[in-house]
């Protein structure tokens, strides 16, 4: 159950969409995103997959991760494209069942949005795929930096969020290793009555948090035995240059955003 | 318990970036009663290998046998073997989660749906199979113990199970002498009594006088196993920081030109070999 490798992450690589800057990323999906958003024609969809697509291609990642990203959104997709087949009238009538009837405009609106769906979370996949969950992280903490004027901690915030990302998979490996632990005391976790399996969480549970508030604690001293203070300027080892292909790839997200737009596809 | 396993390998992340070859094509097979020393660098393999002995983890390819009987994925079965096989993990406290020690102890009976009475006795017969007296320990807090007593409490929280094997791994990290010799006790008492006992160490010296046979692991791979002297003559040729402290420094002796052996790794016994040597050398 904790096994399983997390949707959308990130796969090393060395191809440009790994080595663009991550706030240059950020804000070329927003566009790239509302381009998505003002697309109304099948044609138009058709064409902004296969750039996904290409884009998938030629940074190198495994295509079969496109079809697992859209697992846990299955449930959304399929839900979109039946509220819409039961609600938009018009067209043909397909479809009659008692006070229900299913129209042929019902089944292509609902195609379109659910299209429009999955080629929203491809596109954002292409960034978490390409982003190290620690660059995002600061990518977004510069991003916010404006807020700062208005007395938003927008550092704190972003020290959080590296946090919690930081420690995603060591609480991962934790809790599957007292689970295992566990399972050697004779525990199943797969089996039993729902009663039995939430009790069964406890033995789970305890450790994990006691582990959790302890790694807690070390840290904190290992943050203020290295100067850590809060609400001090902290200056960054690694500083990213906007390079000519992150004003390319910019350009290119303003370009496509403008052509839908104009284009009206 | 007869402990086998045929050609086994352990992949990690098949078919992705972090793919990793944990274990390439290990064959081996430990009779009922044996004292096995698993020793190896940092990411040989040593943690996946014994996850496997009790199904938590399966072979990518090859084979796990115990008793002759096959692992596989069936539930039940696995849940069998985990009665008869304790595995014991690295710094095991981290598991504690009850109030007292007699719970904590008693968990591994209560989950085989055993009587309060028999589980007390059960829980009884464990604490002092460890060295912990029964009435001073059973109601103090597990997470209130000293490191070693802790240890100890966690290797006694498997004993309910009425083990016939028992992996531990790395059981000697973060203990001090003291905890040390009180663990190498335990380890061979519990072979006196039949047990099949399984050590994952880095350091070979710790129980090598209980050992009967060492199985050294380098990237996945068998670098030698067998009976101990073997294996350490093996070792002494290119894996010399592994040796047993006092094995190292009999070979030292013998590259100095001393008639010593270096089949010896215990302070006493060194001492003996010596002393014979030095008393020949000079009548």
């Amino acid at each position: 159950m904790v096994n399983r490798v997390a949707i959308g992450q990130y796969i090393p690589g060395n191809s440009f969409l790994h080595r663009l800057i991550p706030p240059v990323k950020i804000i070329s999906l927003l566009v790239v995103l509302a381009a998505l958003f003002m697309i109304k024609s099948f044609t138009g969809l058709g064409l902004f997959a296969l750039m996904v697509l290409g884009l998938y291609g030629c940074s190198g990642l495994p295509l079969q991760r496109l079809v697992t990203g859209l697992r846990p959104v299955l449930y959304i997709i399929l839900f979109t494209l039946v509220v819409y087949a039961l609600t938009n009238k018009g067209g043909v009538v397909l479809l009659r069942v008692g006070r229900f009837t299913v129209d042929s405009l019902g089944i292509s609106g609902g195609a379109f949005m659910a299209s429009r769906l999955v080629l929203l979370i491809w596109t954002t996949l292409l960034l978490t795929f390409t982003t190290a969950p620690l660059s995002l992280a600061a990518g977004i903490e510069y991003l916010l930096k404006p807020l700062q004027r208005l007395r938003v901690p927008v550092a704190e915030i972003a020290l959080i969020m590296t946090i919690a990302l930081r420690f995603i998979p060591t609480l991962m490996e934790e809790s599957r290793r007292i689970m295992w632990a566990q399972m050697a005391r004779g525990v199943s976790f797969d089996t039993g009555g729902l009663r039995q399996k939430i009790r069964n969480l406890t033995p789970l549970i305890i450790p994990l948090f006691v582990g959790a508030f302890r790694r807690a604690d070390e840290l904190a001293l290992a943050m203020e035995a290295r100067g850590y203070q809060v609400g001090a300027e902290r200056s960054s080892l690694k500083t990213a240059r906007v390079g000519p292909a992150d004003w390319l790839t910019l350009l290119s997200a303003a370009g496509l955003l403008a052509v839908v737009t104009i284009s009206h596809i | 318990m007869l402990i086998e396993t045929e050609r086994l390998t352990h992949i990690y992340s098949p078919g992705t970036p972090w793919e990793c070859w944990a274990l390439e094509g290990i064959t081996l097979s430990w009779k009922p009663g044996s004292f096995v020393l698993i020793a190896g660098p940092s990411g040989s393999g040593k943690s996946t290998l014994i996850q496997h002995f009790n199904g938590l983890l399966l072979p990518s390819s090859g084979r796990v046998l115990i008793d002759g009987e096959e692992l596989g994925s069936d539930k039940a079965a696995l849940g069998r073997i985990r009665r008869r096989l304790g595995l014991v993990f690295q710094i095991p406290e981290q598991q504690f989660f009850a109030e007292t020690v007699f719970d904590e102890v008693a968990f591994a009976a209560a989950n085989l749906g055993l009587s309060s009475a028999e589980v007390a006795r059960r829980v009884k017969v464990s604490l002092e199979r460890v060295g912990l007296d029964y009435e001073q320990f059973r109601g103090r807090s597990p997470f209130n113990l000293s490191a070693g007593q802790q240890r100890l409490v966690a290797i006694a929280s498997l004993l309910p199970l009425e083990l016939e094997a028992l992996i531990l791994d790395e059981p000697a990290a973060g203990l001090d002498s003291g905890g040390r010799r009180q663990l190498a006790l335990l380890l061979a008492d519990l072979r006196r009594q039949g047990m099949t006992v399984i050590v994952v160490s880095h350091h070979l010296g710790d129980f090598i006088s209980l050992a009967d046979q060492i199985l050294f692991l380098e990237r996945g791979r068998v670098v030698a196993a067998g009976e101990v002297e073997g294996v350490l003559r093996r070792l002494a040729q290119g894996y010399e920081p592994y040796l047993p402290p006092v094995t190292d420094i009999m070979r030292r002796l013998v590259l100095r030109g001393a008639g010593v052996s270096t089949a010896v790794f215990e302070l006493a016994a060194a001492r003996e070999e010596i002393v014979s040597w030095w008393g020949g050398n000079s009548g």
